[in-house]
């Protein structure tokens, strides 16, 4: 018995090393054909049914744009009377020039500059006209007739006037910190690229700022929208006393908004709230014989003011302007006891509050109140330097230059930024959307900055103004769509736990022929050598 | 120069000033206290603010209204929030504007008309973030184009209702609470003094039924249908029915015991401001402040109305009674409706309508429900059955008109609008048959076993016999304009039951049987087909030594390894060994 399965045993190995011999060609190839199936129909299938949908988008040109310096194209125009030799304007020029050359702002932006002197007769046509570039206008006047103090002045329109003296290096200087530190504002251009950039301040820098400086970095710490809305709110605490009369401040302040249009868009509107009054911080103060509200409790009143203001229907952001008709007599003091100018404060980015007396407001008097609150939230406030005055108006025209160039840094660099942080998120979440209708944003996006470079370049400032701004909201549109969300929340485990027992009990075994199949054609391979 | 312009300007506004009128807006607000024939004290409040215009300045009228007006090109806008049913067989006619359970908007636009459907999307999603409600799912599954009801109650800026220009949608799933009232409130003009002081919530939200709306229509003078330059009126009602007092069964009453506060402050705002209470002789009651009140007749029915603006403050209005509460069997009015769900099971079902006639008169009636996808009816099961009195009115014919707009699965509901005839003392049933559909898993809320809720139906009618009418006044007038001789709207608003269906509920561990399911079948499937066809079968002899038990191989096989293992140290030895050879051959 035992011999004879011996002998079995001993016959078994010849008979089926033949037939495997005969047999496995064919076994291998009808694996290598369950592989081919696999990887022509199984992977592309699970490859587009998992897939999230995305739009094709200009990558490349939307890290470009980040990348790009900004180059503000400046036209610096001297006006001269015939009283002063030409040849004497043209060194003043050269070395405003070359001063002006010298200026640092940030890696990011540049100034081009160009200096340009005009005798009078013709600068008065290049003046008043109109000019799409970021013109900054200087008229040199002879000591005769300046009569002001100081030796510079900012008019009420674009135009600064320079005093003329004879020293060049003077009167070139005397420009150049107007520029600097008035008509452009370095410093200030410098923070708003820091800010759009998320470039923090150093401890170091922060300690070293004035107080005023400081003050400014929190004035300035909201970027310029390409629309604000307004909100008038007239607070009578008791109408028995004090009754709304219908008001024509909005009508009042129109004209600064239109005036501002260029840059930002203002939407002014205005209600009454009745029967709502301050929270009770004010004191009596002896010396002044009135009731008073120290400024360190202005806080205070922001807080409970703002549950009496109802949401508008707009995505811009806000300026609450309350004002607020008190029925007896009540004056904001500062921290050493004075009356506040005005009688009125403003809360960055929020809004202000303006002090009626005795009813009864003289409606041009509040709409220069409410629009110097304006000008303070919208950072237009500037520190002359010494021996210089200004001009009175409610918005100058080089103020409007200077806030059409902070315009045009936030918008291009919030935009450049945008697409960017887009392109960034884009390639480290995977599961969000990009529809058609927001890859034509995007790239509507990316058209109008790039046009925006190209007509900075060819010193066509204005309309590059509105092409930033046009680019900023219509990357912002894109970012903050709700569809790329649309599949955010769709976890990836489940796509796991649908998929992968479709293609686990079919994966595994091919996976496993797939070795079979190398392993067999390199042994074949040996054995041919 | 800017100075001088600006100079100028506020010149020309001063002028404007002094001629103008001081008040451009007109603001009234009331009050109506009455006591139900089931004994419950209602109370209505009703405030309304009407303006000439709307845009750059707003005096009383609520600026997020006007806003709403404005950037969605509204013509007239209706929002009512309710919680509980108003039980009209118990209590009479709703007070109109009457509202359905949970919440309704509907809204007629003004001027493009293709774009009607995103500005109405937009407009739901503004009025669910001011009014912090959750009504986004109405857009677009539960959003309905009525033509025979909910047509506008104020002036058309064309004097032609364009019918694409509507849009209706009920929420009967919606809850109401005091996060909807706050900013209700926010809306008027006096929002700490006159009658609104009385608005807590607390009593508010424990009463049986509370109900809260906004309606923004269009007026013309003398109630013309179309005008050059028609007045903005936002009417805000609010409706309070409370308990009845079972356990002291003491009927008196006063604002205190009613709202919890009293009037301590008039609103000066107001050009007027009333409190009306209906006098119910049958109890003797006896009203306090009685020198300041005026009566106030209408209609055989006696109203004591107290000028909030002349009455000594505080003002706490009230009533004492000598009898004590006795509950009474409910009188139902003329006209009612109840619906209710028929048909059992998880396949299908039948929607039928209750309409009862009381009255001695045919009655014309329009039929209106909307119904939302997810009850797949079928239009020719629609059916009305009457029966009652009068035998001659009953028979063919009792439906006039049907409208009826088919459903969009997930895209629009269906939409029946009946123009009905009820015959004198008769009780009708209207029934539509449906089956329930199937829903996509992630369709079904978190409680998906309590079912899904389909609006109420409502009809409009108009009513003969007016002191069925709980509370004077309508969608443009105020009661207390009806009491001094204004002309009502002459149809009445009633709403049935809200409606709830289960639906078939799915199982929802479902996916993940489904892909144990299918990871089966798969290796099932596609494992023996594999093996068969890439290895090779071999003929494997019986080895009849080897041990035939699992615990027999498991022993074999340790001691296979440890055989191994055994020989391995075997051959290190001899390794060793042989090493050593090695060397003592080299030392030799």
């Amino acid at each position: 018995m035992a011999e004879e399965t011996k002998a079995l045993k001993e016959k078994r190995p010849a008979v089926n090393e033949v037939e495997v011999q005969k047999e496995l060609p064919y076994r291998m190839m009808a694996s290598a054909a369950f592989i081919l199936v696999m990887i022509v129909f199984g992977l592309p299938l699970w490859w587009n049914t998992t897939k999230v949908h995305r739009a094709s988008l200009p990558h490349a040109r939307m890290l470009d744009l980040s990348s790009r310096q900004l180059r503000i194209p400046v036209l610096i125009r001297i006006a001269y009377p015939p009283a002063i030799d030409e040849k004497w304007v043209t060194t003043v020029a050269e070395v405003l020039y070359g001063d002006l050359q010298d200026l640092q702002v940030h890696e990011k932006l540049k100034l081009d500059f160009v200096v340009d002197n005009v005798p009078i007769p013709s600068a008065a046509i290049a003046f008043l006209g109109s000019t799409e570039s970021l013109a900054l206008d200087f008229v040199l006047t002879p000591e005769s007739d300046w009569g002001r103090p100081g030796e510079l002045y900012f008019g009420a329109q674009r135009v600064t006037l320079v005093r003329h003296s004879v020293d060049t290096e003077k009167v070139a200087k005397l420009i150049q910190t107007a520029i600097v530190d008035v008509v452009l504002d370095v410093d200030q251009l410098k923070t708003v690229v820091r800010r759009d950039l998320k470039q923090r301040e150093t401890g170091w820098e922060l300690a070293t700022m004035t107080v005023r400086e400081q003050q400014r970095r929190v004035w300035d710490s909201a970027a310029l929208a390409p629309r604000h809305r307004v909100e008038l709110l007239f607070v009578y605490p008791d109408p028995t006393q004090c009754d709304a009369q219908p008001s024509r401040l909005t009508a009042l302040l129109k004209p600064f908004a239109d005036r501002l249009a260029p840059v930002t868009e203002l939407t002014l509107q205005s209600e009454n709230l009745f029967y709502v009054d301050l929270p009770p911080w004010q004191r009596r103060d002896e010396i002044l014989q009135t009731d008073v509200l120290d400024a360190d409790k202005l806080p205070l009143i922001v807080n409970p003011m703002e549950r009496y203001l109802t949401t508008v229907e707009s995505t811009a952001p806000v300026f609450h302007l309350l004002v607020y008709y008190s029925p007896r007599p009540l004056t904001i003091v500062d921290e050493e006891g004075d009356a506040v100018p005005g009688n009125a404060f403003a809360v960055a980015s929020w809004g202000g509050l303006a002090i009626v007396n005795n009813c009864s407001a003289d409606d041009s008097q509040l709409a220069a109140v409410l629009i110097d609150q304006l000008r303070v939230l919208l950072g237009l406030g500037s520190d002359l330097p010494p021996r210089s005055s200004k001009g009175s108006a409610p918005l100058a025209g080089w103020e409007l230059n200077r806030l059409a160039s902070r315009s045009l840094v936030d918008s291009a660099l919030r935009a450049a930024t945008t697409l960017r942080a887009l392109d960034k998120l884009l390639g480290e979440i995977q599961n969000i959307v990009i529809g058609e209708q927001i890859a034509g944003r995007i790239e509507a996006a990316v058209d109008a900055l790039e046009q925006a470079f190209q007509l900075m370049k060819d010193e066509q400032f204005w309309p590059a103004v509105a092409l930033a701004k046009k680019a900023a909201e219509l990357a912002d549109e894109a970012f903050f769509d709700p569809s790329l969300l649309a599949l955010l929340y769709f976890p990836d485990d489940q796509k796991y736990a649908i998929y992968i027992p479709l293609f686990l009990p079919v994966g595994v075994p091919v996976v496993l022929s797939l070795r079979a199949v190398v392993t067999y054609y390199f042994k074949r391979k040996q054995k041919r050598d | 120069m800017w100075l001088t312009r600006f100079l100028l300007c506020a010149l020309l506004c001063f002028h404007r000033l002094f001629v103008a009128d001081a008040r451009s807006d007109v603001y009234s607000e009331e009050l109506v206290i009455k006591r139900l024939p089931s004994q419950n004290m209602a109370a209505h409040f009703r405030f309304t603010t009407t303006s000439a215009e709307l845009g750059v300045h707003y005096d009383l009228f609520p600026r997020v209204i006007g806003e709403f007006v404005t950037t969605y090109n509204l013509s007239e806008l209706h929002l009512s929030l309710t919680q509980g049913i108003w039980r009209t067989d118990y209590w009479g006619f709703a007070p109109q504007p009457s509202s359905p359970s949970g919440a309704q908007v509907y809204a007629w636009f003004d001027g493009d008309s293709s774009s009607v459907d995103e500005r109405w999307a937009n407009l739901v999603h503004s009025l669910s973030g001011f009014f912090c409600t959750s009504l986004l799912q109405i857009v677009p599954g539960l959003t309905a184009r009525p033509q025979l009801s909910f047509r506008p109650a104020g002036a058309v800026s064309t004097g032609i209702v364009d019918f694409s220009m509507g849009r209706y949608a009920a929420l009967s799933s919606e809850p109401v609470c005091t996060e909807n009232l706050t900013p209700w409130k926010k809306l008027l003009p006096c929002k700490e003094a006159g009658i609104s002081s009385l608005l807590h919530p607390i009593k508010f939200y424990e009463a049986q039924y509370h109900s809260l709306s906004v309606d923004v229509i269009q007026l013309c003078p003398n109630g013309a249908s179309t005008c050059a330059r028609p007045n903005w009126q936002v009417s805000q009602n609010l409706l309070v029915v409370t308990d009845l007092p079972l356990g002291s069964k003491v009927l008196n009453w006063n604002l205190r015991s009613l709202f919890d506060g009293e009037i301590y402050k008039k609103c000066d705002l107001a050009k007027s401001s009333h409190i009306l209470a209906e006098v119910d002789d049958q109890l003797n009651p006896e009203y306090s402040h009685t020198p300041d009140a005026t009566l106030k007749f209408r209609d055989g029915r006696k109203f004591v109305s107290f000028d909030v603006s002349k009455t000594k403050l505080p003002l706490n209005v009230g009533a004492k009674y000598k009898d004590r509460l006795k509950v009474k069997s409910p009188n139902p009015p003329s006209i009612s409706i109840h619906s209710y769900i028929g048909g059992s099971g998880q396949q299908d079902g039948q929607i039928v309508t209750r309409l009862v006639n009381r009255d001695e008169a045919n009655h014309r009636a329009v039929y209106t429900h909307v119904i939302p996808w997810f009850l797949r009816v079928y239009y020719h099961t629609i059916e009305m059955d009457c029966e009652g009195g009068n035998s001659n009115a009953i028979g063919e014919g009792v439906i006039q008109t049907k409208k009826f707009t088919p459903a969009k699965d997930r895209g629009a509901p269906y939409l029946l609008e009946l123009d009905v005839n009820l015959p004198a003392q008769s009780t009708c049933h209207l029934s539509i048959d449906f089956d329930k559909s199937f829903l996509r898993w992630t369709e079904y809320p978190p409680d998906a076993n309590k079912g899904f809720f389909v609006p109420p139906p409502s009809l409009v009618f108009r009513p003969t016999d007016w002191s069925n009418v709980t509370v004077l006044g309508g969608q443009r007038t105020t009661t207390m304009e009806e009491l001094n001789g204004a002309v009502t709207s002459p149809l009445v608003v009633m709403y049935g039951e809200a409606l709830l269906v289960s639906l078939p509920t799915p199982d929802f561990s479902m996916p993940y049987n489904v892909i144990c399911l299918v990871c089966t079948v798969i290796a099932l499937c596609f494992g023996p087909i594999h093996s068969l066809t890439t290895k090779c079968l071999l003929l494997k002899f019986e080895d009849k030594d080897a041990p035939q038990t699992l615990l027999g191989k498991l022993k074999a096989k340790l001691m296979k390894i440890v055989d191994k293992v055994r020989r391995k140290g075997k051959a290190v030895e001899s390794a060793d060994v042989k090493k050593k050879d090695e060397v003592s051959k080299k030392t030799d």
